[in-house]
């Protein structure tokens, strides 16, 4: 039965972070998770619903700064996929992993776009979740009563309408988009939801048609890429994974070769670095004894010459001497040589003379006193000189061998373990390559898996159709039929619940929406009698999927059973509190009575074999189902962090 | 000029005199007895005779080959640190013709356009004859050096002075 029946069964949402994974797992039946305002649990359903291919994800900032992406691990009419989708743009494509989160990274994913604006590598994401839960996909009439209007294509999202209540949905007037174009989808998304269109049946037979042919499509490329990995000898995954935990093997042994060749290295070299601080004090030694040599040639350059100077001095008061005694002193008259007129000599006399020879005889001595002077300056010179040379010479001689040994240390510490290091070195590289080569060969193998999946998925698709087809051709539901059937189903919750007054329950043929007292849903002033009646009336959309063959896939979501019955937030003024209060709606009994009727309706699911899954979010549960069922709270947030509960979804932002 | 009590034998007038008389006896004239030195030229031969790093430098730059230094000349102070002061000197110059003049050692004959031009008087040449001495020697092998340039005129040769004293 299972298989006729689209099932979708969340079972891990996962918020992948940047500092660890935040996984909220789900149970069958009903799941609760409740807790204060503003710690992530709307957030859960909004991500589900984004995981499902919702336009948007609207997020708060602890999850922008903690979150990478969201995946989430659900079971589609019995086969598990992971989906994974990108919470900063929108637009990137889903990757949908056949396989569980253990197992995704074995395998390469399909991907789909979330849009029908623009076709992903695989497909629509619609189509997917469509195909995957046997769900004939169609176009309906945008106008129904007119049999020439327009087709337009009727997409999960469509379907989704009917399984998730949003906060602002809860008790509102306006649920199902009543009175407007939405409406008009909706209203025709319910007839398709329960086979109750004029064209299901020929629909069903295209839909069957296509399934045949994509059927032998799927085996034709199985069969090619079988035959190809045969003709190539591709080894059989057995093998594969032999060769793997042998590489796995070798990889360790190699690893470990390659830890205790660099730790004997290390630890012969201490000698090394004692030799190489010798060596450094050396070369600083060196450079000192060098640029003595450099200073003393500086000296010796300008004492000699200084001593030339003085020698020529010498010889030029010698020189005086001499010539003195040929041209003597000055006539203090003479004629002028051209015009033999008298010339004064005092006219142009301004001279230096050196006059008196003792004067000059002592000038010669102390210049030569001074040139003895400098001739010893210039000896100590050379033997400083000649010290700093010789010591050089040791110095550059002991640097040589510092050195000489420190090469030797070198090589005698380290040129063993070279070789084997090299080898070790190009064995592990050489088994990460192979280890590459394997795993790329067993996503290949998993790929022709994948493909024999999809054919065997197609033959239940086919299988399902027409069962599907039997169904709707034996059963023809009638309208009629349906809304009696969820009137009555309607009936026994309000009374389950409590309220007060009941009669004229029904489900209007028109709206396709609750009516009670013979008023409207839409005209019911009390917003907590229109909660009770929207919750209702999902529920009971819920029950009759599970006796009927529908194509609801038996998911709902509800965000605040509370709103408007005394609990929740002043956002909401759609209700007249004079009203709530005649009917008694914040009475704690019957808010526990619609926990009560969903845990009930999750128990019945389980006695049809037809299992379902209600997650509902809340500020609050009442205790006595707290109590009575703790397996089905899914999750529970507390902004203090008391008794042990979590903070919220970002268990860990108050840290960071 | 100076009366510190030190001596600078470089200075000295009758050591420069000497070396005015070495130049002119050989410089002074050419072999058809044309006369050669005026004062600009006789200062400049000075100078070089005196500086004999420029000299050499000046000898090469021009095409001529260089005299051998005397050790003392070539690796002193004075030999890497040029005195610039005596080449725009002429007041020295001219004491020092005065002071020889007045000894009858040297004669002047005007001629236009380059001025006085100097000679040796007969006692002039005596005298620089009995010149004798290391030094002496060293001045006439310069001086003699020098009279590869007697066909340089005193204008390309100021230049060349100019050029050799930029790059010491």
């Amino acid at each position: 039965m299972i298989a006729t029946k689209p099932k979708i069964f969340i079972e891990r949402l996962v918020f992948a972070g940047r500092r660890k994974n935040y996984i909220v797992p789900f149970a069958q039946g009903l799941n609760i998770i409740y807790g204060d305002s503003a710690t992530g649990k709307s957030s859960i359903l909004e991500c589900i619903n984004y995981l499902l291919g919702s336009s948007k994800f609207i997020y708060d900032q602890e999850i922008e700064s903690s979150v990478l992406y969201v995946m989430m691990q659900v079971w589609l009419s019995g086969s598990a996929y992971v989906i994974k989708r990108d919470i900063f743009d929108a637009n990137n494509q889903i990757e949908v992993y056949s396989a569980t989160l253990e197992t995704m990274s074995d395998i390469y994913p399909q991907k789909y776009s979330p849009n029908f604006n623009k076709e992903g590598q695989d497909g629509y994401f619609s189509d997917f979740l469509m195909s995957a839960l046997s769900m004939p996909s169609i176009k309906i009439r945008q106008a129904p009563t007119k049999d020439e209007s327009p087709l337009t294509r009727l997409s999960f999202r469509d379907v989704f309408k009917f399984c998730y209540l949003k906060q602002d949905d809860v008790g509102s007037k306006n649920l199902l988009g009543e009175g407007s174009y939405q409406g008009v989808k909706n209203k025709e998304t319910f007839k398709y939801l329960f086979n109750l269109l004029d064209s299901n049946i020929s629909d069903l037979q295209v839909e069957l048609s296509a399934a045949l042919s994509e059927q032998k499509k799927a085996e034709a490329t199985y069969r090619a890429v079988s035959e190809f990995l045969r003709t190539v000898e591709f080894k059989t995954e057995f093998d594969l994974d032999d060769a793997l935990r042998d590489v796995d093997e070798r990889s360790g042994v190699a690893s470990l070769e390659l830890k205790r060749i660099n730790s004997a290295i290390v630890s012969n070299s201490e000698s090394y670095s004692a030799l190489k601080d010798i060596l450094n004090s050396m070369t600083l030694k060196i450079a000192e004894a060098e640029s003595t040599v450099q200073e003393c040639d500086q000296s010796i350059e300008r004492f000699v010459r200084l001593k030339n100077d003085y020698h020529g001095d010498i010889k030029k008061i010698k020189s005086i001497k001499v010539a003195k005694q040929v041209i003597g002193s000055p006539q203090l008259m003479f004629s002028c040589p051209l015009c033999d007129s008298a010339v004064r000599m005092d006219d142009v006399q301004h001279e230096h003379e050196i006059d008196r020879s003792d004067q000059m005889s002592q000038e010669v001595n102390s210049l030569l006193r001074r040139i003895k002077d400098l001739e010893r300056l210039v000896e100590r010179e050379r033997g400083k000189r000649g010290r700093a040379l010789d010591d050089l010479k040791v110095l550059v001689s002991d640097r040589d061998n510092a050195r000489r040994m420190l090469d030797e240390e070198m090589t005698s510490a380290i040129t063993p373990y070279l070789a084997e290091r090299d080898a070790w070195s190009y064995e592990s590289a050489k088994i990460q390559e192979e280890r590459k080569g394997l795993e790329r060969s067993i996503k290949v193998r998993n790929q022709q898996k994948q493909i024999f999946k999809d054919l065997q998925k197609a033959a239940d698709r086919i299988l399902a159709l027409e069962e599907k087809l039997a169904a709707v051709r034996r059963d023809a539901p009638s309208v009629s039929d349906l809304l009696n059937e969820m009137g009555d189903a309607l009936f026994k919750f309000l009374r389950f619940v409590q309220i007060s007054e009941l009669r004229d329950v029904r489900i209007d043929e028109r709206s396709l929406l609750p009516v009670l007292r013979n008023r409207d849903y839409r005209d019911t002033t009390s917003g907590g009698l229109r909660t009770i009646l929207s919750i209702g009336h999902f529920l009971g959309i819920l029950s009759a999927s599970m006796r009927r063959h529908t194509n609801f896939p038996g998911l709902l979501m509800i965000d605040t059973v509370g709103k408007y019955l005394g609990k929740t937030n002043e956002l909401y003024k759609e209700t007249d509190l004079a009203e709530d209060k005649k009917e008694g709606v914040s009475d704690p009994r019957k808010y526990a009575n619609i926990f009560r009727a969903m845990m009930e309706l999750g128990r019945q699911a389980e006695e049809f074999d037809s299992p379902i899954q209600i997650i509902v979010v809340d500020n609050d549960v009442p205790p006595e189902v707290r109590q009575s069922y703790p397996s089905s709270i899914a999750a529970y947030f507390n902004n203090e962090g008391a008794d042990g509960a979590s903070r919220g979804l970002i268990d860990d932002a108050h840290l960071h | 000029m100076s009366s510190a009590p030190y001596f600078v034998p470089d200075n000295d007038s009758t050591l420069n005199s000497a070396l005015v008389l070495i130049i002119v006896s050989q410089l002074g004239k050419t072999a058809r007895a044309r006369l050669l030195l005026n004062n600009e030229r006789l200062h400049l031969m000075l100078y070089l005779l005196k500086n004999p790093i420029v000299m050499n430098r000046v000898l090469q730059d021009l095409g001529y080959s260089a005299a051998g230094l005397d050790e003392h000349d070539e690796y002193s102070v004075s030999g890497i640190s040029v005195n610039l002061d005596p080449l725009y000197d002429n007041d020295q110059l001219k004491s020092l013709l005065m002071r020889l003049a007045s000894m009858n050692l040297i004669g002047a004959k005007y001629r236009k356009v380059e001025g006085f031009m100097y000679l040796l008087t007969g006692e002039g040449s005596s005298a620089e004859a009995a010149l004798t001495g290391d030094y002496f020697d060293t001045a006439r092998r310069y001086v003699g050096a020098l009279a590869s340039l007697s066909s340089v005129s005193t204008a390309n040769l100021n230049a060349a002075v100019e050029q050799a004293i930029e790059r010491i």
